[in-house]
């Protein structure tokens, strides 16, 4: 147990460093967040006819979980190779890897969630104990995040296209993802993004701040994903953990 | 108590280069079922250690010598459970400390303290046990004021010193260093010396690689050979 807060204090340690000598720190991505949710609320409520009221908060929210899910998808193939000097020297669990660097994640969140209060606060979002459904969302969203982040080191670490692949591919599930869009607008033809597995983890979070209980369908894709990720990182484990060594 | 065992240990190291590590060839090899990318799938496997038996006990320091890529490194990661053999059986009872790369998990940018509780939390200490060894790493290392600035302005003497104080100030039960040692000064040399003697004393094992007769005959008791991934006890006369 001690072994997840080491890993969790080197990930804050991370984050102190790589903001070391700059003045705003980590508050650099709140206020990079800021300026992009402005930009695309002022352009898109006003290309879209948008009732700001509604628009606004829920580019807010979609933009800080996609940060969330693409920083962890992103940092994932990167996880064992960013720490190779570590893991060559001292004989670790692969967890505590994972658990550092979903944490550096989950610390960007917790910065960005200022961005989320002041939204709330200025349009007087009327928050209702359904809402309170978003924080096991969360918590499911940081769990399926968990075995991705898992899967896609092991991976990045053997195939090193995988880096460079996934960096690729996510602005795409940008567009394919409901993000700056409530899924219920869409036109008939784009219920495909349902397909798109990265909407679930939006939904689930999104939908309770704004008082409607995600569908049954949404838990059943992120419960359904986190057992089958689980499953397959045990597996994994079991298979690749004493080669991830020689990979590095 | 602290003791390791080899049996018969066969460790092979897969190299794989840029081609082996494109994911490209690899799905055109399974989709050409491997004849027109023959090369893809080719990876090179070293034999680092070849048979290697030997056991350690209490009190135990080891010389390791051998030939630049004779296996020193590869058996001191094997030795810490980093490395997994292919074939053999590994026993090993002890909490182990290891210096093998200077500089490996250090944050350039934090202060000395930063990363000494960055080292010892890695290690697995908790954050009061860092706590408490920061006087004895203060004093062991004596970098004094420079312990609050950047690790990046440290010159590898002074790394060295901070990694090998926080390596053993939890007084492992196995410590294993890779070369390295000869990079402090005099003072620095000394101070060394007495904690490994103290920790041989207080039966532990000690493993040290090097290319250095004179630091293998001032710190260990038993000397080994790695020749080609064939390891050999030899007298201590050996080590010329």
């Amino acid at each position: 147990m001690s072994l997840v807060f080491n890993a969790m204090y080197l990930a804050w340690s991370d984050t102190r460093a790589r903001y070391s000598k700059s003045v705003l720190g980590p508050f650099w991505l709140t206020f990079g967040n800021l300026i992009s949710i402005l930009g695309l609320s002022i352009v898109w409520s006003a290309l879209l006819k948008q009732d700001m009221h509604t628009f606004v908060p829920t580019i807010t929210i979609g933009m800080i979980v996609w940060q969330l899910v693409s920083g962890a998808i992103n940092d994932g193939a990167t996880t064992f190779i960013r720490q190779a000097a570590i893991i060559r020297n001292v004989s670790m669990p692969t967890w505590f890897f994972v658990v550092r660097s979903l944490t550096r994640q989950i610390i960007n969140l917790l910065h960005n969630m200022i961005i989320v209060a002041g939204v709330i606060w200025y349009f007087h979002l009327p928050l209702t104990p359904v809402s309170l459904l978003a924080i096991p969302g969360l918590l499911l969203v940081i769990l399926n995040l968990s075995w991705i982040t898992y899967v896609l080191g092991l991976f990045g670490a053997r195939f090193r296209d995988i880096e460079y692949t996934i960096a690729s591919l996510m602005p795409l599930f940008f567009f394919i993802t409901p993000v700056i869009f409530r899924a219920d607008k869409l036109p008939i033809s784009m219920k495909i993004i349902w397909l798109n597995p990265l909407s679930y983890f939006i939904e689930v979070v999104r939908a309770p701040v704004f008082g409607e209980i995600p569908t049954l369908k949404a838990y059943a894709v992120m419960l359904g994903l986190l057992a089958f990720g689980a499953g397959a990182s045990v597996l994994l484990n079991r298979r690749y953990r004493h080669r991830l060594a020689f990979w590095l | 108590m602290a003791n390791i065992t080899f049996e018969h240990v066969t460790l092979q190291y897969p190299i794989y280069n840029s081609r082996g590590m494109s994911l490209r060839n690899q799905i055109v090899r399974i989709a050409t079922g491997g004849r027109i990318e023959k090369e893809a799938g080719h990876t090179t496997v070293v034999t680092a250690l070849n048979d290697v038996s030997f056991k350690l006990k209490d009190g135990d320091a080891i010389g390791l010598i051998g030939h630049n890529g004779a296996g020193k490194s590869t058996l001191l990661r094997t030795l810490a459970g980093i490395y997994q053999p292919a074939m053999g059986r590994i026993e090993r009872i002890g909490r182990v400390a290891t210096v093998f790369e200077i500089g490996a998990g250090l944050e350039p940018e934090l202060s000395g303290y930063e990363n000494v509780f960055n080292l010892g939390m890695m290690m697995g200490m908790s954050y009061k046990q860092v706590k408490a060894i920061l006087p004895d790493i203060e004093e062991f290392t004596e970098l004094g004021e420079f312990l609050q600035l950047p690790v990046r302005t440290y010159s590898s003497g002074m790394t060295m010193r901070l990694m090998f104080a926080v390596a053993t100030a939890n007084t492992p039960e196995i410590l294993l260093i890779d070369e390295m040692l000869s990079t402090g000064d005099a003072s620095f040399q000394d101070k060394s010396k007495s904690r490994i003697q103290k920790l041989i004393a207080a039966a532990k094992i000690f493993v040290f690689a090097s290319h250095d007769p004179e630091l293998i005959r001032t710190y260990c008791n038993r000397v080994f050979r790695l020749e080609h991934g064939k390891l050999a006890e030899v007298g201590m006369d050996a080590v010329g």
